[in-house]
């Protein structure tokens, strides 16, 4: 009896409060729902709005589950939720917009446009967003003057004024948007209006979102990641503000992007701008099959993404499958007859996989499918820069800047190019140097030299010649040389290879000893040539590791050597296997590891060399000519499984180094951090005499107290330990330093050639080097450590005298013209000895034509040098011309 | 010293060749208020907003002191020598370094008030300057007749032919290069064997 009383006081209770507070209630759930959906809390957001809309009344309610179920990917559940209000409430449009979305989503666009219609003819609350995505379904169908007329309408509804909301806001920016192909100036308008819709509902996150991905398609990196880290500090899980976030990153060259990538799909696994972009990543890794899943699980997804089609076709073409890239474009053309962007994202993705020639002819389809394709024109220019077509290319750079002046990479190129008038275009056999007026006469003198050297033996050795002219473009500003690089300042690199232009870093542009630009000149015309007899299907990993192999091949002391990094990274298992060798490079997961990367990958060369023989490169580089991958050029070249080579290659490694292996501590030094006491390092040095950094830096400390007798057996200690080491600080300089200030001159001369004959690259070992041998009277020595210094820092004009006076000693006369040139190059106040001293070595050298001219401009600014004088009669009775 | 205050100092040297070097920071300005006939006036900047520290004065005095600046080999470093040699070399020590050059020196010795930054005697600045000495010239340079008959001849036929190299170089650009060189070699040998000839003789004498 209780019992029952009870159940009917709590009934009564019930509907005591029932019909006042109801509402209330469903409003603070509702706004529960959507502050979910915003948060990114979507596992709450669609159980809130499951409950709201089970009655099927509310159409807000079914709005919302929609879209919560849609931002992670169920599209049919989102879909059924919209056709169960419908049928329902047959006489509302309020879901018809909401359906259109999804079916977007999923490739059904004639079902879409019906939904977008009735959405709109029934004047749905939400009928102007409808009217805007169907205009982008016209527009995405290539009925351009239907979509665009749409879009103007736009403009007149944010005119007449009233009160918009935010996301009606949106629709008109994003409207705005579109028609700044035809004029420019209204992407400014469209900002604006996104920043009204921002402020209207700053909870809002659509037009941040599209705000970012505006400022991503102009290239304006940092205003792009501004805007989506907007959205990630409000919603972390926001699919479309992760896959934009990723997608600036890896703009940025950023090897996070991946990560972001997948945070990405682990939300929405049907995402198919996620899916599409993370097949292009695996195109640039050259994992075509894998790029190909990824473009095909789109399309399955969504059978009408333009953009999926497009990374399907770029993958088919790349791997050489002309029929499925034939299948790709027809199928994309069917969709949108007008879709220029399938030719563009080829072009995008070829330059990407170094394809420039067929970059190219990409964009030139692009711009003949859509003469409005402003960004065709931006990579058509760019690649044909790239291919050596300058004029051509400045011509379709400005196109594309006149449709699209906000495209930052167009504009820092063409204001590039606006400074080609400073610079001198000299054109010898095979090359056309442009170098910056101020040093192209001094860097003439060495870059042709060293470019013919280089040519002429990369020739022999792959029995192959790739054609002439190559223009070799110098940048005295390291700014300049990365805009012609990759649009934008900030690059790393030193030089860049495109085939037949290959542009670098002037060494004025660069710190003293920062780098050598003769071992980058070479390495860069290796790539101009793995690139050519390729047809530029050369892996990086392979064109790398080959390059610096050749910079070791071309002087003694080019290219990387061995670091104590490298060694840990060998040690800790960081170095990656041959068959993923491409990754180090294009998503390196550590700092260092590209700089691994390189060094690794030439040893890979240098092993297959060792075991298989010179002609095993150069099959291996026609193999990848005939578009083998990397495992097939090693199965049908190499006979050997590239997994079973990689296992063979690290115990080489382990074998070649195995005396510094085992004198690396890389667990001991992590702890020890980076500013040990030197008591701390006495000790280690003490107690373990085989641990090379601790012998090594007790040296150092024992030289800097002065205490150079006690540093010196530390010192050979750590050169025992690690006889490869010639980087910064090496035990081979501190050994040199100490004996030459005992005076043991010879000694100090056997430090300093032990340690250039490793590292070339290092100025100041190289100068002291010179120095002692001079004081031995060793000349020839010491002219040949002055020479490589050139290659360094090749501005100082004492040094160059001083050459050429050693070479005039040891009767290597053509050398010193060369540096008496380089002398006048660097513009000698006195410049009438400096001809008459360049006249001396020709005359020296029997070159009487260009002593007697030498001589005769000395004269023409100084009459009375007398020795300048005496020197032209001597020309004379010599050409037996008399007096 | 204000400029005007030198200005006014110099008043009291109407017709003396004055030679005015001002070494300073921002001394720029110095040019347009002390520009006048038979003076010649240096500055170690463009303009009174170089405010830096500046390294002319040394290269200036090293040019008296040091080999290279005597570019025309006649053994003595004119005004303009001096002047070329610090500019350059200033500009060397800024490039050298890779940092931006905070002072631009001027030349002017034509009175316009407007200073050269690369004198040219022949179309603005530097004609005073390039014939202008610090110490005294040698007899024979300085256009004293030598008492030898003999001697003065050579003299004479050395000025000669200086002069009509001076006027072949003003020729230059009108000029085929080959004609030109063969008409500038011929000189020159000439010019050669009279100064041979001059030193011969002044030894035995």
């Amino acid at each position: 009896m209780t019992r029952v009383v009870a159940l009917v006081l709590l009934h009564v209770a019930w509907l005591a409060i029932g019909p006042a507070a109801a509402p209330v209630f469903a409003q603070q759930e509702l706004d529960a729902a959507r502050s979910a959906l915003r948060s990114g809390s979507y596992d709450e957001a669609i159980s809130a709005y499951t409950r709201l809309a089970r009655d099927g009344s509310s159409a807000e309610a079914t709005r919302g589950l929609v879209k919560a179920l849609a931002e992670v990917g169920r599209y049919d559940d989102a879909e059924a939720a919209a056709r169960r209000f419908i049928a329902a409430n047959s006489d509302s449009p309020e879901v018809w917009h909401s359906l259109g979305e999804v079916l977007v989503l999923q490739g059904e666009r004639d079902e879409a446009e019906d939904a977008f219609e009735r959405a709109i003819a029934g004047r749905a609350s939400d009928s102007l967003v409808a009217r805007l995505n169907l205009a982008i379904l016209w527009y995405d169908r290539g009925d351009r003057s239907r979509a665009m007329d749409e879009f103007d309408r736009f403009i007149d509804v944010y005119n007449r004024g009233g009160d918009l909301s935010s996301a009606e806001l949106t629709a008109v920016a994003t409207a705005v948007r579109y028609l700044g192909v035809n004029d420019p100036q209204l992407y400014k308008d469209a900002l604006r209006v996104y920043d009204e819709a921002i402020a209207a509902d700053p909870g809002n996150l659509e037009p941040r979102v599209r705000v970012g991905e505006l400022f991503l398609e102009k290239y304006v990196s940092e205003e792009a990641a501004a805007a989506f880290e907007d959205v990630l500090a409000i919603n972390p899980s926001h699919p479309r503000a992760l896959v934009g976030m990723a997608r600036r990153m890896r703009f940025d060259g950023d090897s996070h992007a991946t990560e972001l990538l997948e945070r990405s799909l682990e939300v929405n696994a049907n995402f198919v701008p996620a899916l599409t972009f993370r097949s292009e990543l695996l195109l640039e890794l050259e994992n075509y099959e894998a790029a190909a899943g990824a473009a095909e699980r789109a399309l399955e997804v969504n059978p009408a993404s333009l953009e999926a089609l497009a990374a399907l076709g770029a993958t088919r073409y790349l791997q050489g499958n002309r029929r499925g890239y034939e299948e790709a474009l027809g199928r994309a053309l069917v969709l949108n007859p007008m879709y220029a962007d399938f030719f563009n994202t080829l072009a995008d993705l070829s330059a990407r996989n170094r394809l420039y020639a067929r970059a190219v002819e990409f964009a030139q389809r692009a711009v003949e499918l859509d003469p409005e394709s402003w960004r065709g024109y931006a990579l058509l220019g760019i690649n044909q820069l790239r291919t050596g077509d300058i004029d051509e290319g400045r011509a379709n750079l400005e196109k594309g800047f006149r449709g699209n002046p906000y495209d930052v990479w167009t504009k820092n190129t063409l204001d590039l190019l606006d400074t080609f008038s400073e610079y001198d275009e000299t054109q010898t056999r095979r090359f056309i140097f442009m170098i910056d007026g101020k040093e192209s006469e001094l860097l003439s003198i060495y870059f042709d030299g060293l470019a013919d050297e280089a040519y002429d033996r990369l020739a022999s050795r792959y029995g192959y010649q790739p054609s002439t002219p190559i223009r070799i473009e110098v940048y005295r500003s390291h700014a300049d040389f990365s805009v012609r690089t990759v649009g934008l300042v900030g690059m790393g690199a030193l030089g860049v290879s495109f085939g037949p232009v290959i542009a670098m870093d002037s060494p004025s542009a660069r710190e003293v000893g920062d780098f050598n630009w003769g071992s980058t000149l070479w390495h860069e015309l290796a790539h101009t040539f793995h690139l050519s007899m390729t047809e530029y299907r050369v892996p990086r990993w392979f064109s790398e590791g080959l390059a610096v192999y050749e910079e070791r091949r071309a002087r003694q002391g080019w290219g990387d050597d061995v670091s104590p990094s490298f060694l840990a990274a060998l040690q800790q298992d960081r170095l990656l296997a041959v068959g993923v060798l491409n990754n180090g490079f294009a998503r390196p997961t550590y700092p260092e590891q590209v700089i691994h990367s390189y060094y690794e990958a030439s040893l890979v060369c240098e092993l297959i060399e060792q075991e298989a023989g010179p002609q095993a490169i150069t099959d291996m580089l026609e193999a990848y000519g005939q578009g083998m991958t990397t495992a097939e050029v090693f199965r049908n070249v190499l006979q050997t499984d590239v997994d079973d080579f990689s296992e063979r290659f690290f115990d080489y490694m382990e074998e070649r180094f195995a005396v510094p292996l085992a004198a690396l501590r890389p667990d001991r030094q992590a702890a020890r951090g980076d500013r040990p006491s030197r008591d701390d390092i006495a000790r280690w040095a003490t107690e373990d005499e085989g641990d090379f950094l601790a012998q090594l830096a007790y040296g150092h400390v024992l030289y800097e107290d002065g205490d150079l007798e006690a540093a010196v057996p530390y010192l050979e200690q750590a050169k025992a330990l690690f006889p490869e080491y010639a980087g910064a600080g090496s035990a081979y300089w501190y050994l040199a330093l100490i004996h030459r200030r005992r005076g043991s001159l010879e000694e100090a001369a056997a430090e300093l050639e032990a340690l250039t004959a490793i590292n070339a690259r290092d100025y100041g070992a190289n100068l002291e080097l010179a120095e002692v041998l001079e004081e031995r009277g060793r000349l020839a020595g010491a002219a040949a450590a002055l020479d490589r210094t050139v290659y360094i820092y090749p501005y100082d004009m004492a040094l160059h005298a001083r050459l050429a006076d050693l070479y005039s000693r040891t009767g290597n006369h053509s050398g010193a013209v060369l540096e008496r040139r380089a002398v006048i190059a660097l513009d000698p106040v006195d410049r009438a000895e400096a001809l008459y001293q360049l006249s001396r070595a020709y005359f020296r050298a029997d070159d009487l034509a260009n002593a007697r001219r030498a001589v005769l401009s000395a004269l023409e600014d100084a009459p009375n040098f007398e020795a300048a004088q005496d020197l032209l009669l001597e020309i004379r009775a010599a050409a037996g011309g008399g007096r | 010293m204000s400029a005007s205050d030198f200005a006014e100092a110099l008043s009291a040297f109407p017709t003396q060749s004055i030679v005015l070097v001002n070494s300073a920071s921002a001394s720029g300005p110095f040019v347009a208020v002390l520009s006048g006939a038979n003076r010649i006036v240096v500055t170690a900047t463009k303009s009174g907003s170089e405010r830096n520290e500046t390294l002319f004065a040394r290269y200036f005095v090293e040019a008296f002191a040091a080999d290279g600046a005597d570019v025309d080999k006649d053994e003595r470093v004119s005004v303009l020598e001096a002047y070329n040699y610090a500019r350059r070399e200033v500009t060397r020590y800024y490039e050298e370094r890779g940092i931006l050059l905070t002072e631009h020196a001027l030349l002017d010795d034509n009175g316009d008030g407007v200073g050269s930054g690369e004198p040219d005697p022949e179309a603005s600045d530097g004609a005073m300057a390039r014939t202008l000495y610090l110490v005294g010239l040698p007899a024979a340079v300085a256009g004293d007749v030598p008492a030898d008959p003999e001697l003065a001849a050579l003299y004479s036929e050395k000025q000669q032919l200086e002069e009509e190299i001076a006027a072949l170089r003003q020729r230059k650009d009108e000029m085929d290069a080959v004609a030109y060189e063969q008409q500038l070699e011929e000189l020159l040998v000439e010019l050669t064997l009279t100064t041979r000839a001059i030193r011969e003789l002044e030894e035995k004498t």
